[in-house]
């Protein structure tokens, strides 16, 4: 194979003068209806993980998920190995966050107002965080191992730049992907410029949003 | 009434003895103004059979103040919140009325079980409807016959502990509870027959029994009947349980049974045996959200060696709610009911019937809610001949609520 991805990698650094063996990626989430899908984390897996660097060598590594009028935002924190989340509490009411995932677990309560100290994800995988106060408040972590990964915008894109040329799988996670199924992936062969992946994922229909005025706790 | 005084005396000498400062207040609450087209019946209210909230007593059309509703959640320490929910309603006997006050204390669990009790007053685990603050529904402004009754004559005054296995694919709780005070339940779907209305018992009030009750007793009218008093001062007890799975929906049952003692009488109340099993379900299928409940019980009294009354009590529905989009939601609703009761006379108590309920919400803003509801109900109950009506009836209510919620 190495016979030709020569000729081929030096090809793509004569026509684009970037740094050898490196590509971008772009991975387009959409769901079964065809619409795109924000929110969803797309990560790719180097076939051979021995020379894979650090997820906390391209991501941000200190996160800030906020409570605003009882909701976490953002929806979806992507974090590497390692990485940092603080929490900060912006509403008039307190608020009792914890996770119960396998990932992390954790409680920590917080006063109006008041911000966490930076709390260490040390484990891959995704911690859903809830609220024991207010039982509506859902969020979640995801911890990544590999380095090329990012969330989708509104336009369901997830762009990772960079890539060193390679064979990949490209997964992808959402929170509305049915709990205890294998999570769609793809191979992807990255070589030249740039590489474009759609994915389609099966997700679970949720409850439209429509004013409501909760009662009892 | 002296034991709840004294509950609902506790649980706000509770809230006040937390350190004032350290407490979160949360206030929601709403006032329902009404243009109502009532039916042409009498409602149950004003002593007659008519199942609806507004009948032939009101003028055609009328607006009036449906109520007005105050909730307060106090956040006395994390894992401890206290609520109680206030009313004001143009017919019950006091200006003001609870509708529920109760603490419940959850420790938070960073493990897959999580436990949690309930003490005081509040509405026991069965309606998938009643959702919203004031113990109303997102879909129609009435809700079901089974919803209806649990408003009227079911309120927990006790203590419910609850437990969860929770893991990212479901939760599944297990409820218990024990609780007093509610030995009347059963009198009104026994000696008046299945109602469609919003209109839920306070904790102070007493409803209305139809004046024919009162005419085969030989009794002046109008009656009416305590729904919070323990008369045999043995307790009740329910067991629940519910199952939440991603992706597909809900279903929970409960076994209720207030263990009354049938023979037993106080403040001229009689004691109701009154047990049942009530199962829901929910479900969503894109922009539709399903609901369903069935309910299969029993209530007994027997005041003396001569009288009895023995009613077995059935009723289900199925709703389907359509959220268009963030500011509008349809709701269509079918129901049907049954009684079937026995007793040592001819008179008996026994019914049957359905109704048709379709409601349209639109939610301009955070603090506005308009429903238009049409509601007709078909029923055939012989009760009605003592009042020299016919035994069947088709009702028909149109109400239009603007409904303004604190923002």
């Amino acid at each position: 194979m190495g016979k030709w991805l020569f000729p081929l990698a030096l090809g793509v650094l004569l026509a684009s003068g970037r740094a050898a063996l490196a590509t971008n990626f772009t991975g387009e989430v959409v769901d079964q209806d065809g619409h795109p899908v924000p929110n969803a984390v797309v990560t790719l897996v180097p076939d051979s993980k021995t020379a894979m660097p650090a997820a906390s060598t391209r991501l941000a590594t200190d996160k800030t998920i906020d409570q605003r009028n009882e909701t976490f935002l953002p929806l979806v924190t992507l974090i590497p190995k390692g990485g940092h989340v603080t929490f900060s509490n912006n509403d008039q009411t307190t608020h009792q966050v914890y996770s119960f995932s396998a990932a992390k677990q954790f409680e920590i309560t917080l006063a109006r107002g008041e911000k966490s100290q930076p709390l260490a994800f040390d484990a891959p995988g995704v911690a859903a965080l809830g609220c024991n106060i207010h039982d509506h408040m859902i969020a979640y972590a995801y911890i990544a191992e590999s380095p090329w990964t990012a969330l989708t915008g509104a336009d369901g894109r997830a762009a990772i730049s960079d890539v060193p040329a390679g064979n990949y799988r490209a997964v992808v996670w959402h929170p509305k992907f049915p709990p205890g199924r294998e999570l769609p992936s793809l191979r992807a062969a990255l070589s030249g410029d740039s590489t474009r992946l759609i994915i389609t994922m099966k997700l679970l229909s949720s409850a439209p949003t429509s004013r409501s005025h909760a009662g009892s706790y | 009434m002296k034991p709840m005084r004294k509950i609902l005396a506790g649980l706000f000498a509770l809230c006040l003895s937390a350190p004032a400062q350290a407490i979160d207040f949360h206030f929601d609450g709403y006032a329902d103004l009404r243009l109502i087209v009532p039916s042409d019946q009498v409602s149950w209210q004003n002593g007659q059979l008519g199942k609806l909230r507004y009948g032939a007593e009101d003028n055609k059309p009328e607006l009036r103040l449906a109520e007005a509703v105050g909730q307060v959640v106090a956040l006395i320490a994390p894992e401890v919140t206290a609520l109680a929910v206030a009313r004001i309603e143009p017919e019950q006997r006091t200006f003001f009325d609870l509708l529920e006050a109760y603490v419940r204390y959850r420790p938070v669990s960073t493990n897959a079980w999580r436990w949690s009790v309930k003490a005081g007053a509040f509405f026991p685990p069965i309606s998938l409807e009643n959702t919203e603050i004031g113990w109303t529904s997102p879909w129609t402004l009435t809700p079901s016959a089974i919803n209806t009754w649990v408003g009227e004559e079911l309120r927990t005054i006790g203590a419910e502990g609850a437990l969860e296995y929770r893991s990212e694919a479901r939760t599944i709780t297990a409820m218990a509870s024990v609780y007093g005070w509610n030995d009347p339940a059963g009198v009104l779907v026994a000696a008046r027959g299945w109602a469609l209305h919003d209109r839920v018992t306070g904790l102070i009030d007493r409803p209305h029994l139809p004046d024919a009750i009162a005419a085969a007793q030989h009794l002046p009218a109008p009656l009416y009947t305590y729904e919070v008093l323990e008369i045999d001062d043995r307790p009740g007890m329910y067991a629940a349980a519910s199952w939440d799975e991603a992706g597909l929906g809900t279903i929970n049952v409960i076994f209720y049974d207030n263990d009354a003692d049938p023979a037993a009488v106080r403040r001229k109340t009689i004691a109701w045996e009154t047990d049942f099993w009530n199962v829901g379900a929910r479900t969503q299928i894109g922009d539709v959200t399903l609901l369903a409940q069935g309910m299969i019980g029993n209530t007994l009294i027997r005041p003396s060696k001569f009288f009895y009354s023995d009613t077995h009590f059935e009723s289900a529905y199925l709703l389907a709610g359509w959220t268009l989009n963030e500011d509008w939601r349809i709701a269509a609703r079918a129901d049907v009911f049954s009684n079937d009761e026995k007793r040592p006379s001819t008179k008996n108590l026994s019914e049957h019937g359905n109704a048709l309920t379709l409601a349209v919400n639109y939610l301009p803003y955070d603090w506005l809610r308009v429903t238009a509801e049409a509601i007709r109900v078909d029923s055939t109950r012989n009760q009605r001949k003592q009042s020299g009506l016919a035994a069947h009836a088709v009702e028909n209510q149109l109400q239009l609520s603007a409904k303004f919620y604190i923002p």
